[in-house]
């Protein structure tokens, strides 16, 4: 064999047309790990893993008998040891110098294989990546489109929010008016002076009061102020207003009668719903301008203050505790008797920041006010007392000149 | 607006510490501690208000709910450490005469070191 052929960079063999081997390059014999005396006149098939030899006999032999020669085929050799090594096989009978034998050139494959691999599984992985972000795609899709969904939910839920805001400011408007509507007009005649304030604290107010001329000389007033503020404690005072309209009006009036009605419908109202309990402060005063006498109960309210036209004070503090807290509370009035003319002033804790310690001077102070010019200096003072927005209270006073 | 109740139960005693603001927005949540606060006849109770520093008439209700409770099951009920602002919503009410309370002490200058 030629010394070129023999070391060619690729195996060489010859073989019969029955496939026995008759000569084999040094490539070939060093590929396979064999010795070229243990191959030339060996089969073919020593050579061939076993898919291989069907290969060759059922399909390459066949076709270089009727085509002359073959290209490119693929298939796998067996080395000595077992290992298997793939090669790309090119055959031909034709051109013949010597016989019919077989030319085949063997190359292997083994890196192209390895190459195929790498390439199959970048492949696999690109697809993979391409499905992820195929998946990642169809994902922000739903995303979007959940989002688009949501946004349009919440635009439509922001409108119906608006809407009932709307509505509830409406209907809280309407309650204000109804609860000012109900209050009693001041009274304003020869023997008797009013003016009156009342702010809720917001659209509804736990204050509430009541003035009621009962006969020619006798007065009925009373203040209330349900805890907390707001809805709840508006409908309470709402509740209270409609009992005290009652009462006051009803014969045999007594204060202890008025203040013992409230006290037990409250308890009356809660007996059942401890956690819902609402008390309320109440101050009762019956003004007799004839007898030149008031009879009071403060039930845990703010102290009443009176001046008579002399500056002496006097302070109609609590005597009893708040309306609804205790059963069995003992109402009994206080009387005050005057001999001069002069100023009640009657308010809620709203008004309470300013403190009676504060409300003696100035209702000494300004005692030679008329009573419109009184309220609009109290006013002015309120308007500058600084109370934290949060813990703002339902503001409520009345100021009474008994001539 | 923060609050916080701390409660130290020995054997016949009960120390419920209040701290912060009590209004209509922390009342329920003082009251549904104050509930789980078990009482016996005899319990001496302590509501040490010295580090609370606002209390509204809802705060009120509630306190005055927990102290007919103990009342009613027998037990003892002292109010004590109440800044002059909160012992003021106390006189007011007229509740002073009725509970047991100790305006906060406050260390006049002669007994400071």
């Amino acid at each position: 064999m030629d010394e070129l052929l023999d070391r060619a960079p690729c195996g060489f063999l010859s073989m019969t047309e029955d496939g026995t081997i008759t000569l084999v390059n040094q490539t070939l014999v060093e590929l396979l790990d064999y010795k070229r005396e243990n191959l030339v006149g060996e089969h073919i098939n020593l050579i061939l893993t076993s898919p291989s030899c069907l290969f060759v006999q059922l399909y390459l032999l066949p076709l270089i008998a009727l085509e002359g020669h073959v290209e490119e085929l693929y298939i796998t050799l067996k080395t000595k040891n077992g290992g298997e090594i793939p090669i790309l096989i090119n055959a031909s009978k034709k051109n013949v110098i010597e016989n019919n034998n077989i030319k085949c050139i063997l190359i292997p494959i083994r890196q192209r294989n390895k190459y195929e691999n790498e390439l199959l599984i970048a492949k696999k992985d690109a697809e993979a990546a391409l499905k992820a972000k195929h998946d990642a795609i169809e994902e922000l899709r739903v995303t979007l489109e959940t989002l688009e969904s949501q946004t349009e939910e919440l635009l439509r839920l922001n409108e119906q929010n608006q809407q009932f805001k709307i509505e509830t400011k409406r209907e809280l408007e309407l309650a204000r008016k109804i609860q000012q509507t109900s209050l009693t007009s001041p009274i304003q005649n020869k023997d008797i002076e009013m003016e009156t304030f009342y702010k809720a604290s917001k659209d509804l107010s736990g204050d509430i009061y009541g003035i009621y001329q009962l006969d020619s000389t006798r007065f009925g007033i009373i203040l209330l102020d349900v805890m907390g503020h707001g809805i709840s404690s508006a409908l309470i005072t709402m509740s209270l207003h409609a009992l005290f309209h009652r009462l006051i009006r009803e014969d045999g009036l007594t204060v202890e009668k008025v203040m013992k009605g409230l006290d037990n419908h409250l308890h009356e109202l809660f007996q059942n719903n401890e956690e819902a309990r609402h008390y309320c402060t109440a101050i009762f005063l019956l003004v007799d301008t004839d007898k030149q006498q008031i009879d009071y109960i403060n039930a845990g309210h703010p102290s009443a203050l009176w001046q008579d036209a002399n500056g002496t004070q006097f302070e109609l503090h609590s005597t009893t505790p708040p309306l609804g807290l205790f059963k069995n509370v003992r109402f009994e009035s206080q009387t005050l008797l005057y001999k001069n003319s002069g100023r009640l002033l009657l308010y809620t804790d709203g008004v309470d920041p300013l403190g009676t310690e504060y409300l003696h001077p100035f209702l000494m102070e300004n005692a030679s006010l008329s009573l419109p010019a009184f309220k609009k200096k109290m006013l002015q003072t309120l308007s500058n007392c600084q109370i934290d927005n949060s813990k703002s209270d339902d503001q409520c006073f009345i100021i009474i000149d008994i001539k | 607006m923060d609050f916080k109740l701390d409660v130290v139960e020995e054997t016949g005693k009960v120390q419920a510490i209040l701290q912060g603001e009590i209004d209509a927005y922390t009342a329920p949540v003082l009251r549904e501690q104050l509930d789980g606060i078990s009482i016996s006849e005899g319990t001496q109770v302590e509501l040490n208000f010295s580090n609370v520093n606002y209390m509204d008439s809802t705060g009120l209700s509630v306190i005055v709910a927990f102290y007919k409770s103990v009342v009613a099951n027998g037990g003892d009920i002292v109010l004590t450490c109440l800044s002059e602002r909160l012992k003021r919503l106390f006189d007011i009410t007229g509740l002073t005469d009725i509970m047991n309370i100790e305006v906060r002490k406050v260390i006049s200058n002669n007994e400071r070191i």
